[in-house]
């Protein structure tokens, strides 16, 4: 329908609004400066003082105000914040979530990152698998280079789990380029220092699964590869990493003392011992008593594996940091160096949550990292401090059915009758039976386990999936777990792009749809990583 | 009733040479090891139950479930001595599939009056050298417990009994030490390791099928320990 051909009814009222101004579209009159006749068209005062309205064009026009920096090295810190299993379904939930934790619908509401101005999407396969993993992702984000599914720091050319293969294909990453020119360095994840997303920060290794000494094949010790976390304690370009906190304790002591090593090897003692004035820190309380002014370099291995999911945590009262209180004090201590810092931060938790088929756990670890994005945004300067946020790969986890307006998103699909108000009951569906707004297209399935302390549950885990009677289930439960259609025995990554959110200098590089691998130019770039 | 649990510690008795002397078990090591036969319609099997301090075990065919105490909760190991792997679910992860997680409740055989069995006097007996006394639950809730190894010597209900046919120590490295020395991957990194055979096998058959667990239910029962569970 041609605009000039367009005749509109309006009120009496509304047009008086409209003609009463200039002809700017503000005075309620649109049509490219063409006012005359039944060629105009007038704007209703509801729409003109629509939230809705008068927000996106705040936006628009802070937007158009924006000034973008594209000098090199403008950005003298750079973070970057990974939420492990992120996909845009799990942002849009958590979101969601977040919002209702606080009383509101919670569509409206939007997560830290989100605030951010600059947003594009991101390709996420490996170059040997169309759903990729998280070594194979982050290894591109962090050296420019896509590579295999499974392998660290090395190029595509190498042969999975073969040492030899990998020997003179090691990747330069953004973390080694800053410690080389002076930065301080720090990486921070919930799950095991040495699992894959923050070990591709450090580490090369063709196996990501070589942790610690006793996982290394006899060709792998034969040719002279060395183990991830054995890797992170003798990391020698510059001074070393200066921040380290995470989970995976136990790759790091002697099996005889609880650990994996069967070296004999007490990596925790030897990193003691190179570093006289760094502490050493196994809980939240030790952390919490670091002096963040005068500390040295720190290792906080919090847990002998993964450390704790958030909700876990805090029902709990596990002495844990959160993700937030780890973010903060590494700020705090990075940001002594006048050189600035790189620091990395992952949620490592929200992907396991996905894999257990646990929508609770996956988005409260996820409303835990918008909550440490948030401590990162309000410790730092968006004109000398790149933040980007973002995901390594997705899950199959959907958002499904037509749920009315603040439906709760982990309940039962409550859908409007004809009139578009919420009916009083849960929708059925045509097996007459009620279903979720969240579910996943694979994994274990269904569970009813709000009530875990049962003494008479016993470990299951067989897939159970299809339909099932939700009628008296309390799908909003810690315990629920949503129902699964393709049996496996943990829910897989998903291949759809994730999204990629940015703050400060080159922040707006980063639009468009672009190769994980980007993402390493653009820290490069703004940071100043890169040799001129 | 009296008579038949006296009858029924006599036949035990004899059926196994006498495994305590002196008012000791026999063998040497720190781990209890009591092996039992479960019977019920579906047929009989073995189950082998293990405890060490804070860790205890139970075994059933291919699968071993090793719970280790982690303050108020455990942790699971399951290992596959065919496989010489494992899986380990940590506390936190068996919360997030709202698994048990209390140690109280995986740790395997409560005391008697704890699961609300009442004492039956006279029920006293002796069983594989041991002596034992005797407890009831309702109708058909019977337990022979043998206090010297805090374990039962015979457990019955309506559904199933299981029977005491063994009872001896073992060594850490005959048992957990050695259990826990095979690679083990973390039930939250299975999702990522696919590509691992072993792995692919074990969801393949449901990998965490099978596992004894050997708790008195709620109502003071014995579950079904031995049996599936699904």
């Amino acid at each position: 329908m041609k605009m000039k051909s367009l005749v509109l009814a309006i009120s009496a009222s509304t047009l008086l609004y409209g003609c009463g101004g200039s002809d700017s579209n503000n005075d309620g009159t649109a049509g490219g400066g063409d006012t005359g006749g039944e060629n105009s068209l007038s704007f209703s005062s509801d729409q003109l003082s629509s939230e809705w309205y008068t927000q996106a064009e705040a936006k628009v026009d802070a937007a158009a105000q924006r000034e973008v920096v594209n000098a090199t090295g403008a950005a003298k810190n750079v973070i970057l914040f990974v939420g492990d299993g992120m996909g845009i379904s799990t942002v849009t939930a958590a979101r969601i979530l977040a919002g209702q934790m606080q009383g509101l619908d919670g569509e409206e509401y939007q997560l830290s990152f989100e605030k951010m101005p600059f947003t594009g999407l991101v390709k996420t396969y490996n170059t040997n698998q169309q759903t990729p993993d998280s070594a194979g992702t982050m290894t591109a984000m962090m050296s420019g280079v896509k590579t295999k599914a499974g392998v660290l720091g090395v190029s595509e050319e190498v042969v999975r789990a073969d040492c030899a293969s990998s020997q003179g294909k090691e990747l330069v990453t953004a973390l080694e380029l800053a410690e080389d020119m002076g930065k301080s360095t720090g990486i921070i994840s919930t799950a095991r220092i040495t699992h894959a997303t923050p070990a591709a920060t450090y580490a090369k290794s063709p196996e990501r699964n070589w942790e610690s000494d006793d996982g290394l094949t006899a060709e792998a010790a034969t040719s002279g590869c060395k183990d991830i976390a054995d890797q992170l304690v003798s990391f020698d370009v510059g001074d070393g990493i200066d921040v380290v906190m995470g989970g995976g304790r136990r790759h790091f002591i002697p099996n005889a003392d609880g650990g994996k090593r069967t070296d004999g090897r007490d990596l925790t003692a030897e990193w003691k011992t190179a570093h006289p004035s760094g502490s050493y820190v196994e809980t939240g309380a030790e952390l919490g008593a670091v002096d963040a002014a005068t500390v040295g370099q720190v290792l906080g291995l919090f847990t002998s594996s993964h450390m704790s999911y958030d909700a876990d945590r805090t029902a709990n009262a596990k002495d844990e940091p959160s993700l937030t209180e780890m973010t903060e004090k590494s700020i705090d201590v990075l940001s002594r160096n006048e050189d600035g810092y790189f620091l990395m931060v992952e949620s490592g938790r929200i992907d396991h949550g996905h894999h257990a088929g646990s929508a609770y756990n996956a988005l409260t670890d996820a409303v835990e990292f918008s909550n440490a994005v948030q401590a990162a945004m309000d410790k730092t300067n968006a004109e000398d401090t790149l933040i980007i946020v973002t995901a390594d790969h997705s899950h199959v986890f959907t958002i499904a059915g037509y749920p009315t307006r603040g439906n709760p998103i982990l309940g039962k699909v409550v859908t409007n009758d004809g009139s578009g108000e919420p009916e009083s009951a849960p929708t059925l569906a045509s097996d007459n039976m009620p279903y979720t707004t969240l579910g996943y297209t694979n994994g274990l399935g269904f569970a009813d386990l709000g009530n875990e302390t049962d003494a008479d549950a016993v470990y299951g885990g067989v897939p159970d999936v299809g339909r099932k009677d939700l009628t008296a289930v309390d799908t909003e439960a810690s315990g629920y777990h949503q129902e699964a259609l393709v049996p496996l025995g943990s829910e897989t990554h998903a291949g759809e792009d994730v999204g990629v959110w940015a703050r400060g200098p080159g922040a707006h590089l980063l639009t468009g749809t672009n190769e994980q691998s980007l993402i390493f130019h653009v820290m490069a770039h703004a940071g100043g990583l890169l040799p001129e | 009733m009296k008579i038949v649990w006296v009858l029924m510690g006599l036949v035990l008795a004899s059926e196994a040479c006498a495994q305590c002397v002196g008012g000791s078990l026999q063998g040497e090591g720190q781990v209890l090891h009591a092996r039992y036969q479960v019977f019920s319609e579906g047929g009989r099997h073995q189950v082998d139950f293990y405890r060490s301090g804070n860790q205890v075990a139970w075994q059933r065919g291919d699968v071993i479930s090793v719970w280790k105490k982690e303050g108020e909760s455990a942790s699971l190991l399951r290992s596959f001595p065919g496989y010489e792997r494992s899986i380990w679910y940590p506390a936190g992860d068996l919360r997030a599939l709202g698994k048990e997680t209390r140690w109280q409740g995986v740790t395997g055989w409560p005391q008697p009056e704890e699961a609300g069995f009442a004492r039956v006097e006279g029920g006293d007996a002796v069983v594989l050298g041991c002596p034992v006394r005797a407890y009831q639950n309702g109708e058909h809730g019977q337990v022979l417990w043998l206090e010297q190894a805090g374990v039962p010597a015979r457990v019955a209900d309506a559904a199933q009994q299981w029977q005491l046919v063994s009872l001896q120590r073992a060594s850490m490295s005959d048992t957990f030490d050695r259990w826990r020395e095979w690679p083990s991957t973390d039930f939250a990194d299975v999702g990522d390791n696919e590509a691992d055979s072993f792995l692919r096998k074990m969801i393949a058959l449901g990998f965490v099928e099978h596992g004894a667990s050997g708790f008195y239910q709620a109502d003071g029962k014995p579950m079904q320990g031995g049996a599936h569970h699904h």
